[in-house]
Formats: structure tokens, sequence, C-alpha cells
């Protein structure tokens, strides 16, 4: 893609076509059954986490392997993240939210192969994944407090005759949640990969001066490397505190 | 003691945890063997100190990728809040055909939610908490002394 880069005047760059979803088996149409390039590489991530977590603890050794102890480190520090935001009472949600820090973590990770595609960069799978959260947290809050739980959204410390308002206003909030949690994961991987793509096809368009972009490449990639376990761990620690609110609402 | 009170014109430039330490030492073992010493302490010093500012370096660009991800977020929210709120006002309008009515109330209480939203990450950066507490450890001495001063 990169070797006919002139072409009709301008650059020929596409960054946004490596988000583009393809049916694995052929075909053109998708509909929500077909497979495609997206369901592969959320299956590859699964693969990776159970490689980690099942495969590499398999041993149970006293003096843990590498893999084992790199199980070990991430479910430890979860588990500690958990406990410090949400209180010892979350840590009976603590697999759900094990199991989305390594699903968001493994799939980011993936997606910075080469070649490979990014699943977290489709607004379907992080909106899916912060729909998940919110519909599950609010279950819990209203499990837990039941309607109680609604003094989530009425504020007693302001006047009476602002609280209907400020009601309103705190529910629309509530629900704003959800949207930035997803767009803001989403977000920056499709800004990350995007870039990525942009200099690669400036270092396909210069010639010999393209060393300059092709080592750009190499600190935008490892911008992106940290950026990818933040954003899972961001991800993970904005449910953890949605969990904290609804485990214990009224501020 | 006495042999203290003639060695006081050294140490005045080491820094006073070591200062207090030591004429007890000098009482023990004498004067003698305490020279040498100091100087290998206060060259310890200097390696300890050289190594802290090398390590204290990596931590500084993982800090800026944090404020810059918490001012993204607050954007997001900002904008998201927004949005949803002239959402939810145009879905009432096109279903009540009321059309400018519940679209500006809405944009309005969703600018307003927006904001909400935006002040409490803004208070969880003051607090260090959610994903601000990257923050904390990067930058833990310059940030220990407000969260002092605060509580």
């Amino acid at each position: 893609m990169a070797g006919e880069a002139h072409e009709g005047g301008g650059f020929n760059i596409h960054p946004m076509d490596q988000f583009e979803l393809k049916p694995l088996f052929g075909g053109d149409a998708i509909h929500w059954y077909t497979p495609t390039n997206a369901t592969l590489w959320m299956l590859l991530t699964v693969v990776a986490v159970s490689l980690l977590m099942v495969a590499g603890v398999r041993g149970r050794a006293l003096i843990p392997s590498r893999a084992q102890s790199a199980a070990e480190m991430t479910y430890g520090f979860v588990r500690k993240m958990v406990e410090d935001v949400a209180g010892k009472e979350a840590l009976r949600y603590f697999p759900y939210i094990l199991t989305l820090f390594l699903f968001i973590l493994f799939a980011n990770l993936l997606g910075l192969l080469p070649a490979s595609f990014a699943s977290t960069a489709q607004f379907a799978v992080t909106g899916f994944l912060a729909i998940a959260v919110f519909v599950t947290v609010t279950a819990i809050g209203f499990y837990k407090h039941g309607l109680g739980f609604l003094k989530l959204f009425w504020v007693s410390s302001a006047p009476l005759v602002l609280r209907p308002i400020l009601a309103l206003i705190e529910v629309i909030s509530y629900f704003v949640r959800p949207v930035s949690h997803s767009i803001r994961l989403g977000g920056n991987l499709i800004a990350g990969h995007a870039v990525l793509k942009v200099f690669a096809g400036f270092a396909g368009a210069m010639g010999l001066a393209s060393i300059a972009p092709i080592l750009a490449i190499v600190a935008i990639y490892g911008l992106e490397l940290l950026v990818m376990v933040v954003q899972a761990y961001v991800f993970t620690i904005l449910t953890c505190v949605y969990l904290n609110d609804a485990l214990h609402p009224g501020h | 003691m006495l042999d203290t009170a003639h060695e006081i014109p050294l140490p005045p430039q080491r820094t006073t945890d070591l200062g207090a330490a030591r004429p007890i030492r000098t009482g023990v073992a004498g004067a003698m063997s305490e020279d040498p010493f100091s100087d290998r302490l206060k060259q310890l010093e200097h390696r300890l100190k050289a190594a802290d500012t090398a390590r204290a370096e990596p931590p500084s660009r993982r800090s800026g990728y944090t404020q810059s991800s918490l001012a993204w977020r607050m954007v997001t929210e900002l904008v998201a809040g927004m949005g949803l709120g002239v959402g939810i006002g145009y879905g009432l309008d096109s279903l009540f055909g009321t059309i400018p009515l519940f679209l500006m109330l809405f944009a309005i209480l969703g600018f307003a939610a927006g904001v909400r939203t935006m002040m409490r990450t803004a208070d969880d950066v003051k607090n260090k908490r959610s994903e601000a507490a990257l923050l904390r450890d990067a930058d833990a001495t310059s940030a220990r002394s407000p969260d002092r001063d605060k509580e």
C-alpha cells in the first residue's frame, strides 16, 4: 500500500482502512452472525488470556515460572485495585473486573502486532463492554439498595427547589458515563493506530528520507504500548469507581 | 568527648542525620579510623543522590501522558453530556412534535450534566483518585505537601 503513495497529486494514505470489518470466509454481506476479522482477533485475545491464566499457572509451582508469576502479579494488581477503590465487599465482583482488564489489555496489545486487527478500536466492542459494565453496576446498585439507590441522584445538600432539576442533571450525567467510558478506549486506539498508519504512509512516499518517519514510528509505537496498557487500566479502574458508587450511593 | 571537640570543624557540610550520628561514633572508635570512613560515607551519599536523580527520570513521561489522558477524559465527558442532552431533547421533540422546546431544554441540561461529570473528574485529579492515582507515585514528593495541607 505504501508503494503507490503518489497518485493523482496528493498522498494516497488511508489510515482508516485498517479498521474495516471483513467477513472471514469471503462474501460481502455482514450480518450479526457473520464471523469477521474482529471476531477472529477477539477469539485470539481469549486464547491469549487463557494461555496466560490457565496454561501459565498449570504447574502451580511454589517457585513460579515466568508465566505463572506474570499471571499472579496481574491477579494481585487487579485485586488490590478493586479493594483500594471499591472496598472489601466489591471483591465479590473481582472475577468480572479481572476478566474485563485481561480482555481489554490483551485485545489492545494484540492490536499492536503488525498486520493484526485492533478489535478494541471498534466502538461496537468498547460500547458493548461499557454498556455491560453500566447495566451490571446499575443492577448491583438496585439489588443492594432497592430504591435507595436513587439517592445517588438526589442531591440532599442542595435547596429543595433545585433538587428535581439537579436530579435530572445527575441522571443525565450518570448516562454520560458509559458513553465517555467507551469513547475513550475506542478513541485512543483509533487515534494511535491511525497515526502509525499515516507515518507509515509517509515512510513509503519519501524514498531515502523515509528514515525520519520510520524513527518516528518506532517512538510512537513505544508510546502506543504505554497507551494500550494505561487505557486497559483506566477502563478497569473506572469500572471500580462506578462499582463503588453502586455499593455506597449517597455522597 | 574531648576527641570530638577538636573534630568539630570538619562535619558542617554534611547532612544533619549523619552529623548527629557521628559524635557518638567518634567517642567509641576514636578519631584515627573516623576520617576515611566519613569520606566513604560522603562518597556513598553522592552516588546515592546521583542514582536517585537518574531513577527519577522515567515516571515524568508517564505522568505527562496521564495528565493528557485526564484532560481528554474531561473533554469527552463535556461533549458526551452535551450530545446526550441534545439527543434526548431531539428524541422527545420528535415524539411529541414540539420541535425546539425539549431540544433547547435538554441541551442546557446535558451541558450542565457534562460540566458536573467533568467537575467530578477534576475532584478525582485533586484527590488523586481513580486514574489520577497514576500521578501519585509519579510525583509523590511534590504532591505530598498540598495533600497534607488539605487534611
